[in-house]
């Protein structure tokens, strides 16, 4: 139980910085988008955790959104990242860099392996 | 038999069976529980869009009306109140303390959202002290002071203006009367009770305020009889 939760700890703080991957791939992505490729990758598992991030990123100004009518369901919220946005995405990007190349080195690279 | 209703969620309207519109209202209000305050709203409404559109899968797959199969699987893919709050609640724990939770919206039940463990108080009317209906002294609990202030205050109320009397006539049906050992435990301030323990769904809530009119017009007839 202590291991599941240390990694959906893990996985939690990294969905964000996901997110603004997904939609700056695409510049602009709508949530049932973004949650197939989340699945895709079991980053998420439960459809409900995307949304209350997505309101938060947007609310934080960092995304914002405009509706686009569907013909198959109903109207869709379409993503795209605010220049605030982009300029987050890439810190957390570098923090991500610096911090994989730690950890890697002091797991999986550490003195007692080599 | 099934009666088949039709419903407007997100702006669609799509036929479901009745029993399964219940079981997906319970499920929008156990969320609306969950996701209180300014992002509240808008989070619910994002859900809600995304079940029209499961639903709308469905029902193009050649599903006449959406069954209680159907908004079990929904619930399963987007996950119960209780799951959403366990993976959000690190991150969201700041925002959502702030707002108003289920219960009387106050300073004390903001705690919930705080995670497991915290003390909450809960305003119940208390049946083993009252004068009429236990109103004055489920509230001298709740604010943890003696039952008498507030009586004073009360009769002060019903004496200068009539708003006492309809006031606490509301605060009678409203509030209802602590029955269970857990419930007058939590009335009485301290113990730990679980979000999902006390979310109760709205027809519940329903059944019991009916229960508790027929109760309470029972306890004036009382009243007034012993008064007699």
């Amino acid at each position: 139980m202590a291991v599941d939760n240390t990694e959906s700890q893990m996985r939690k703080g990294l969905l964000e910085m996901c997110i603004m991957g997904i939609i700056q791939h695409k510049r602009e992505a709508y949530p049932s988008d973004i949650l197939e490729q989340l699945k895709a990758e079991k980053l998420v598992v439960l459809e409900g955790t995307l949304y209350p991030l997505l309101t938060r990123l947007k609310n934080a100004g960092f995304l914002s959104y405009r509706w686009e009518e569907s013909i198959t369901g109903p109207p869709r919220k379409y993503y795209t990242l605010t220049p605030e946005g982009e300029e987050f995405y890439k810190r957390l990007l570098i923090t991500w860099e610096e911090l994989s190349m730690a950890v890697n080195k002091l797991t999986i690279l550490s003195p007692n392996n080599i | 038999m099934q009666r088949i209703i039709q419903i407007n969620i997100a702006g669609r309207v799509l036929p479901i069976e009745e029993d399964a519109f219940f079981n997906l209202k319970e499920y929008i209000n156990s969320l609306k529980r969950q996701f209180t305050g300014e992002d509240g709203s808008e989070i619910i409404e994002d859900i809600e869009n995304r079940i029209a559109e499961l639903f709308s899968i469905r029902l193009q797959s050649g599903s006449l009306a959406i069954d209680r199969a159907d908004v079990a699987k929904v619930i399963e893919t987007l996950g119960s109140a209780n799951d959403l709050k366990e993976e959000g609640s690190a991150t969201f724990k700041k925002d959502y303390t702030q707002s108003r939770t289920y219960s009387f919206g106050n300073e004390k039940s903001r705690q919930w959202q705080a995670g497991r463990g915290t003390q909450t108080t809960r305003l119940y009317r208390d049946p083993y002290d009252k004068v009429i209906g236990g109103v004055c002294s489920g509230i001298a609990h709740y604010f943890d002071i003696d039952p008498v202030i507030i009586r004073l205050v009360m009769v002060v109320l019903f004496l200068t203006a009539g708003v006492g009397f309809v006031a606490y006539i509301i605060a009678w049906i409203v509030i209802p009367a602590a029955r269970t050992r857990e419930e007058l435990q939590s009335m009485h301030s301290g113990e730990t009770v679980t979000f999902h323990d006390i979310s109760k769904n709205v027809e519940e809530e329903l059944l019991d305020l009916k229960h508790r009119g027929e109760q309470m017009s029972r306890e004036l007839k009382d009243f007034f009889s012993k008064k007699r």
